[in-house]
């Protein structure tokens, strides 16, 4: 019995000992061919950077030689385009990498949307976004017909704003109430404006999450025109609703108005309030030191260390002017 | 007498034959996790999320603490390497925990520090806050003086004074990658506020060549110690903790590296000063409080973000950080013994809780019975030369099998080591691991259980060789 025991498990061992140094051979293989593929792609490099530095500067024509041919030489074009869409892109280098994209890397990318691996399908989408590739909508479309992940499902909502921003938010209304809040601020971040006003239309109808990502979004692009709309939203149930309006307000770097700050002085949210305490650095000395005194006795430690700042600093800046003068 | 003696050697041998299955089966089957999941992941493009992230409007503001208790050695190269993350808005504070050596002075100096005012809750109890001080350089740096009550009680100071909603624990003897932050952040930002604790992968830098803070060049260390050591993390951070992860079951996220949400973290009643495994500790009273209050929020280990950390180099400093570790485990387990296989804490108290006891802190006791059951059963000759024999093919199978496994998925699917001569030093080295590492090792766990039970808390300093300003060859 301890007999076969011994056997087997030696048996096994070895085995597995033998599929080791098996996998490591192929391991050792594979990144002989990954460190060809890198060298090739160095080799495109330096062979082409000048040229596209013509080329999407639009003083000169792509070349055949230029079209990447395999998946080294397309790795090095895609760190071309990247390196140009986040440092010097512009409306004019952006079509001409769409154009190149959709002409010519078309193929490569509709191969990888069918993968089974789902890390080379995400990096196909992130690319189809990245360089704005039409072309690809068809296959895009099928791909939506299968079981995906949350972040393919996020990467194509992303394309859909990106290719048919009419009726995104009626095409997407299901979806949308699946995202997260991070996924909501990015979307919103990137609408164009007619399909943002057409989502603040419906805002009353909006997930919270898609909510909260609207106001974060409003106050970031600072539109004092949509001071009245996140106004109106201070009557809102939902008190994290009215934390994130007082705070898009004072990203809007102005001197909040007095209505404003009484309402958010009398809340019974401290969180409310220590905002409230917030806003009043950009309230005249005298005014300010007025509003402080109402909530010096508050019970929140963080909304009296925020006037306790506040005053401190108002102090300061005194002192300092009176010295100078 | 006989008898008696086949009795017992047949009792042993059962016990550490089941026991040895049973552990191989939990390894291959987290293996097998580990290994379909960086499988998903392997080809991913990061830098795309990277580039999402960064933008502050995206990302959640972070306050780092760094606990340092006589660090003059590392703590300039940690600080550097913190400064050079990228991520859109940090602070920086370091906690001086009362240090005996240089390192308030060399953090003043090295950054032009001077005495400075800042607000602190006082919701979690500690030790006397000496001085504040703040850095004219980078007006993000604060160091925080305060008299010495252990990490625990100094990483409780750090979430009083700590600005943001989600604070970052780092050694003071550790660096992180540029990204790394950015990484470990991201399941929290993406999953709303459900992930509420999250952490990084953790490397060793010994050996390796660093500057200013941030590792320039990948070097395995030449000590047949330290290449064990970084074996053994490749093995604990990729199997376990992945599968652990998937499974909402982690109980350990290193506290090398590690982002807490400051609320769950003051609703836990932060680190426990009491405990000599802090970090442990503080994510099971996390695990705890979710099931608990029923709350829909899980603990999350990130294979991808690294942290570099400094190893010891010597047997007797290895040997007393083993101890601690295991008498740290011991207390977090039994002070929380009421989850183990109690069904209010779902997987965490139904499966994570019996296999911390059974294999991570009972196992080693049983390992090495193991060990003494082989030399007796040799001894003994007959039909125990060849359970001996077996058993050594299942030590071999557990320990070199698993390791050369370890290396190769990581070099397969993260390549941090890209030169062929470090992995396949790497796995001669995990050939050997079975007669001399893990013997060691496990000896030293076995005395971290008695010293628990013993209530002996002494455990000497841990001396540091500098490896994070690349000092340690």
């Amino acid at each position: 019995m301890t007999g076969i025991s011994v056997t087997t498990v030696s048996i096994g061992v070895l085995l597995l000992l033998l599929v080791l140094v098996a996998l490591t051979v192929y391991l050792f293989a594979a990144r002989a061919v990954q460190e060809r593929k890198m060298e090739k792609a160095k080799a495109y490099l330096s062979r082409n950077n000048e040229r596209w530095y013509r080329v999407l500067r639009g003083m000169e024509d792509v070349s055949a030689e230029m079209v990447p041919k395999n998946k080294a030489e397309l790795a090095a074009v895609e760190e071309i385009f990247r390196a140009y869409l986040t440092n010097v892109s512009g409306d004019k280098i952006r079509e001409r990498i769409r154009a190149f994209a959709d002409g010519h890397l078309a193929p490569f990318y509709r191969k990888k949307l069918k993968s089974r691996n789902w890390s080379e399908r995400m990096n196909a989408l992130y690319r189809i976004e990245d360089f704005g590739m039409e072309s690809l909508l068809g296959d895009v479309h099928t791909l939506e017909r299968k079981r995906l992940t949350a972040d393919e499902r996020f990467q194509l909502l992303l394309i859909d704003l990106q290719f048919r921003p009419d009726g995104f938010i009626g095409r997407n209304a299901d979806r949308l109430g699946n995202l997260s809040e991070y996924e909501a601020r990015q979307l919103f971040f990137l609408m164009p404006e007619p399909v943002f006003e057409e989502a603040s239309a419906q805002f009353g109808q909006l997930d919270p999450i898609l909510k909260y990502g609207m106001v974060e979004v409003l106050g970031m692009r600072q539109d004092l025109k949509k001071l009245p709309f996140l106004e109106g939203l201070l009557d809102s149930e939902d008190p994290e609703i009215r934390i994130r309006v007082l705070r898009a307000i004072d990203a809007f770097g102005i001197r909040t108005p007095d209505r404003i700050l009484e309402r958010a002085f009398d809340s019974p949210v401290w969180e409310e309030r220590f905002l409230g305490a917030r806003m009043l650095r950009r309230v005249p000395a005298d005014e300010a030191a007025r509003y402080a005194s109402r909530l010096r006795d508050d019970p929140s430690w963080l909304v009296r260390e925020e006037v306790r700042g506040l005053l401190a600093r108002q102090r300061e800046a005194a002192e300092d002017l009176a010295v100078l003068r | 007498m006989d008898l008696a003696i086949e009795w017992v050697m047949k009792f042993f041998g059962g016990v550490i034959f089941i026991y040895m299955a049973v552990v191989i089966l939990a390894y291959s089957g987290m293996f097998l996790f580990a290994f379909l999941d960086l499988k998903r992941q392997r080809r991913l493009d990061r830098r795309e999320l990277d580039d999402q992230f960064i933008d502050a409007f995206f990302s959640k503001p972070v306050s780092i603490l760094v606990p340092a208790y006589n660090e003059e050695a590392g703590v300039v190269g940690s600080i550097h390497s913190l400064l050079n993350l990228n991520y859109p808005q940090t602070e920086l504070l370091v906690i001086d925990d009362g240090s005996t050596d240089q390192t308030a002075e060399v953090v003043i100096r090295q950054f032009d520090m001077v005495p400075a005012e800042k607000p602190a809750e006082s919701r979690l109890e500690t030790k006397r806050v000496l001085d504040v001080y703040r850095s004219r350089i980078h007006p993000n740096l604060w160091l925080i003086k305060k008299e010495n009550g252990g990490k625990g009680d100094a990483l409780n100071v750090g979430i009083n004074f700590a600005r943001y909603p989600y604070f970052c624990t780092i050694d003071g003897d550790s660096i992180l990658d540029g990204n790394s932050l950015l990484r470990v952040m991201k399941p929290i930002m993406t999953s709303g506020g459900k992930v509420v604790a999250a952490g990084g992968n953790v490397r060793i830098v010994n050996g390796m060549a660093v500057d200013h803070g941030v590792v320039s060049d990948i070097r395995l260390s030449g000590r047949p110690l330290v290449v064990m050591q970084v074996v053994e993390y490749l093995r604990a951070f990729l199997m376990g903790r992945i599968a652990l992860s998937k499974l909402n079951m982690v109980l350990i996220i290193s506290g090398a590296f590690s982002v807490f949400s400051k609320k769950f973290a003051f609703e836990a009643g932060g680190y426990n000063t009491e405990t000599i495994g802090e970090d442990m500790e503080m994510v099971v009273k996390i695990q705890r409080l979710i099931k608990d209050k029923k709350m829909d929020a899980r603990v999350e280990f990130v294979p991808d973000p690294v942290c570099w950390t400094e190893a010891p180099q010597s047997l007797a400093v290895l040997r007393r950080q083993r101890r601690r570790w295991h008498q740290g485990l011991l207390e977090s387990l039994w002070r929380h013994r009421g989850m183990t296989l109690n069904p209010k804490y779902g997987t965490v108290g139904l499966l994570s809780f019996p296999y911390f006891w059974l294999v991570e802190c009972i196992g080693p006791l049983i390992e090495l019975g193991g060990y003494v059951y082989v030399i007796a059963a040799f001894f003994m000759g007959g039909i125990y030369y060849e359970y001996a024999v077996l058993l050594l093919l299942l030590f071999i199978l557990y320990g070199t099998v698993f390791s050369i496994g370890s290396v190769l998925l990581e070099s397969w699917s993260m390549n941090v080591f890209p030169k062929r001569r470090d992995i396949l030093r790497m796995m001669a080295l995990s050939l050997t691991e079975v007669v001399w590492y893990k013997p060691l090792t496990l000896f030293w766990r076995v005395e971290g259980l008695v010293r628990s039970m013993f209530r002996i808390r002494s455990w000497g300093d841990m001396e540091r060789v500098g490896a994070t300003k690349g000092m340690s060859e």
